[in-house]
């Protein structure tokens, strides 16, 4: 985070805690013409890099899953340490048990084999697409933002700072009060305190080394990451819930790095994913009764391919999995065409072909959840006109 | 007697006892406790051996054991039926773990609380198991809980009869090839896991090499017929006289002769007396509390104190306190230029848990409901009651700490410091809570914070809090 960035938090701090203070922050959605439609929550949850899919749910009964996941495979329902099954298909980690609850509740619809469109798994490239909705297309505002700005100004906020580019563009509001404020520097003040202590000194210079020259794959400087984006997460759960507060929220989660070291229910990514399986049982709790009228997309820029690399990690790939979460969602099922992990279902680099567009399914967010207009979405997305949105994710 | 503002030049030996009790042998102090502690170090811990737990947030949770039947019954009906049952018994055992973690924190007696994880964490049942669901717990509370200062015998028969330990160790089928079932012609299904983990795991381990295979074979026949009462909710110990080989049986150079559910009795009578049982055992209890590689030392006490008592583990956690060696301490206070008088590599890592647990006593948290404690838990790998291995959490730095996971501590540690809300002087407050362990090099640190929620970040990410 640049010194330049914390002055800015600052000052919106300052004006936007007289706002709410004085209740003047406009309900979230003044577009709205149904009532129920303008109390409609929606959180997006960006997890900024390429998540490996197949570390979400788990295809245990494809005969090839074992064979190419390699030792990234998880054990089959009732041995040690094996998947919680949840349809007789798919199976969920045991590090991610905080869904099931979710899960039984039928509030969480998963939806693999997931694409935004791009046609190579690049980073950069993944993460244009997923945030203007326009795959291939150049750089511009985001569809996050364009929402935000179509629901006459009264706007997304971006749960901390800088603001993703998936919520600019619009009139994003940023940095609601009483968000963490990060240290600035603070791994060059714990280096001092460290750095002659023989085991945690170590540990900290490889971790700083190796950060330095993967920024971009982790989802770049200042957006928090691991365990520090659970108090962003409650904040975005506690401002959504109010009565009167904002209706739209995007919150960017960085450290997706998976290249090396995966990990299959021990390690980086097993730990990175409970994380945010915990944060949506944790919301959930959180949001109380506003909770019924919420739905939270918690996607990546794109997948990762099936079988581990020699580092013991996985590579970029197009197809992921997505989740879609919240009270107002038709859970408990999996939505999407799966068509298995056999060789017609691969591409050629050996991750899973895209049947589902990502567009189609922010396209259903937005007119099944929000309710919004197909003038009003065409808008938002005018890239993805010709597709269509997917059927059947919400409740009404 | 009261901590002072400022560190004194140099801290009395009471002053770093106390400090080596809080942290080291406990989860770390609150604001204030150390004063109390400080009038006798050693008395606290002792007190806590022989006193009572203070456990009230245990009471409040429906029966551990709840459901367990449900789920092996369900076993039998098929995938789906398991599948459901196995999702209640996760909910069950979120519930225990976040319950658990709040007791920490809150307690009064927390080197207790450390004793009961290090004793449940040596019997290795594993919440990875599907068929534990919230049986782990069961075990920690019904069979740990109420027996990990008497003697080891106790305790390891009260195991041995739980319905946890007998359907981990897939024992609830075994049958012998010589018992009145097999010669009416049912298939004999003997079960070697349980004699070798017996062995192995929880008494004389591999390292005792005059155990061989037909010992094994012949612990498994003696523990034939030992089965789960299923139809009982909650399941119960059932011996199962018709499974069980009749017969007298050699183990480790004895015969035991035929007594049915005696023999076993008497096998775990052989093992849990052996000398190499106790030094393994005191040998694991001092890496675990006092150092990796702990001073022998330290282990013969441990030892020492355990034969003295007749075999009782309060009495070997009371050896472990009593030796000088357990209270070594460094001098946190040292001139800055002297780094070998701080060498802090002979202390303990603290592991997610104690990290977490000892950072919200620090901040005198109270918490009612553990479940944002177990978030940061297991952001940090670690899963309670499921340990990644059958042999338990490797009690080591090294698993600890690498690049990746020493971020997350970092990362952590930013985030603890935003719960500091109302702390006016975070550096008085450090001084309270960390005593004669508070780094002079930390306090300057903490002294040029912006904000108090800085101040405690760098406490909670300093050497000295991330070890105990």
């Amino acid at each position: 985070m640049s010194g330049g960035g914390t002055m800015n938090r600052r000052d919106l701090l300052a004006g936007l805690t007289g706002a709410m203070a004085a209740g003047l922050l406009p309900d979230g959605l003044a577009f709205a013409q149904a009532p129920r439609a303008g109390r409609r929550r929606f959180l997006l949850i960006e997890l900024a890099g390429a998540v490996d899919g197949l570390a979400l749910a788990v295809p245990f009964r494809d005969p090839n899953y074992a064979k190419l996941r390699g030792m990234l495979a998880l054990p089959a329902p009732g041995a040690f340490d094996g998947v919680f099954d949840l349809d007789g298909e798919f199976g969920l980690p045991r590090h991610l048990g905080a869904l099931l609850a979710l899960w039984q509740a039928q509030e969480l619809t998963i939806i693999p084999a997931v694409g935004t469109g791009i046609a190579r798994p690049e980073a950069d490239l993944a993460a244009r697409a997923f945030a203007t909705g326009d795959a291939g297309g150049p750089a511009g505002p985001g569809w996050m933002g364009r929402l935000s700005g179509a629901a006459g100004g009264a706007g997304a906020l971006s749960i901390g700072l800088p603001v993703p580019p998936v919520l600019q563009g619009g009139g994003a509001r940023v940095d609601p009060p009483g968000a963490p404020n990060p240290v600035l520097g603070f791994g060059r003040k714990i280096e001092l305190l460290v750095q002659d202590d023989p085991v945690l000194g170590t540990a900290f210079a490889q971790a700083a080394a190796s950060r330095q020259d993967r920024l971009v794959q982790a989802g770049g400087p200042g957006y928090p990451r691991g365990i520090a984006a659970q108090p962003y997460a409650m904040l975005a759960a506690r401002i959504l819930a109010r009565e009167d507060g904002p209706r739209l929220a995007a919150l960017r989660i960085g450290g997706w790095d998976s290249a090396r070291d995966q990990g299959a229910s021990e390690g980086f990514l097993p730990q990175r994913l409970a994380l945010v399986a915990g944060m949506l049982a944790a919301i959930r709790q959180e949001m109380g009764s506003a909770w019924a009228e919420t739905a939270i997309l918690v996607a990546g820029w794109t997948g990762r391919k099936v079988s581990p690399n020699p580092a013991r990690g996985t590579d970029l790939g197009l197809g992921q999995t997505i989740l879609l979460a919240g009270g107002n969602v038709a859970g408990g099922q999996f939505a999407g065409a799966w068509r298995g992990l056999g060789a017609d279902a691969l591409d050629a680099s050996g991750a899973i072909r895209p049947t589902t567009d990502f567009r189609g399914v922010v396209k259903s967010v937005l007119a099944d959840h929000l309710r919004l207009s197909a003038q009003a979405i065409s808008q938002i997305l005018p890239a993805a006109r010709d597709r269509a949105a997917m059927a059947g994710l919400f409740r009404i | 007697m009261s901590i002072p503002a400022n560190p004194p030049l140099k801290w009395s030996d009471a002053d770093i006892r106390a400090a080596v009790a809080a942290h080291r042998f406990g989860y770390g102090a609150r604001p204030g406790e150390l004063v109390n502690i400080k009038r006798d170090a050693q008395g606290w811990l002792i007190e806590q051996i022989r006193g009572r737990a203070d456990d009230p947030e245990l009471k409040a949770l429906p029966g551990a054991r709840d459901g367990a039947a449900a789920l092996i019954r369900a076993e039998r009906q098929g995938p789906q039926a398991f599948a459901a049952a196995e999702r209640d018994g996760f909910a069950r055992l979120q519930q225990e773990r976040a319950a658990h973690l709040a007791l920490m924190v809150n307690t009064t007696t927390p080197f207790r609380e450390r004793l009961v994880r290090f004793w449940t964490e040596q019997f290795g049942i594993n919440a990875r198991d599907p068929r534990m669901g919230s049986l782990a717990a069961a075990f920690e509370r019904e069979v740990i809980r109420p027996n990990m200062t008497g003697p080891l015998y106790t305790l390891m028969m009260q195991a041995i009869r739980h319905p946890a330990f007998l359907l981990h160790l897939r024992n609830e089928n075994s049958m012998g090839p010589r018992s009145p079932a097999a010669w009416r012609g049912q298939p004999p299904r003997p079960n070697r896991l349980i004699a070798d983990r017996l062995v192995n795991a929880y008494t004389l381990g591999r390292a005792e090499r005059r155990v061989d295979g037909l010992d094994i074979a012949s612990l498994a026949e003696m523990f034939t017929g030992w089965t789960v009462d299923l139809d009982a909710d909650p399941p119960r110990f059932r011996f199962q006289a018709d499974w069980h080989t009749r017969g007298p049986k050699r183990f480790f150079g004895q015969v035991i002769p035929d007594g049915g559910v005696l023999q076993g009795e008497a096998a775990v009578e052989i093992l849990t007396r052996h000398r190499s049982t106790a030094r393994r055992l005191a040998y694991k209890l001092a890496r675990h509390f006092v150092a990796d590689d702990p001073p022998q030392t330290v282990v013969d006490a441990a030892y020492n104190g355990f034969a003295a008592s007749g075999f009782t583990l309060g009495g070997m956690a009371e050896g472990m306190v009593t030796a000088a060696d357990s209270w070594f301490s460094i001098d946190w206070a040292a001139n800055l230029f002297e780094k070998a008088a701080r060498d802090p590599s002979p202390m303990k890592v603290k592991s997610p848990t104690d990290l977490v647990v000892s950072a919200a006593r620090a901040l005198d948290e109270r918490p009612t409901d553990g479940t944002q404690l177990l978030a940061m838990v297991e952001a940090m790998g670690e899963r309670p009651f499921a340990p990644p291995t059958e042999e338990g959490w490797p009690d080591v730095a090294g698993y600890w700490i690498d690049p990746r996971r020493m971020s997350e501590r970092l990362e952590w540690a930013e985030t603890m410091g935003a719960h500091a809300e109302g702390i006016a002087d975070p550096v008085a407050w450090a001084l309270d809570v960390m005593g004669a362990r508070f780094a002079e090099e930390t306090r300057r640190r903490m002294l040029v914070a912006p904000n108090p929620q800085e101040a405690m970040s760098i406490l909670f990410a300093s050497p000295e809090f991330q070890r105990r």
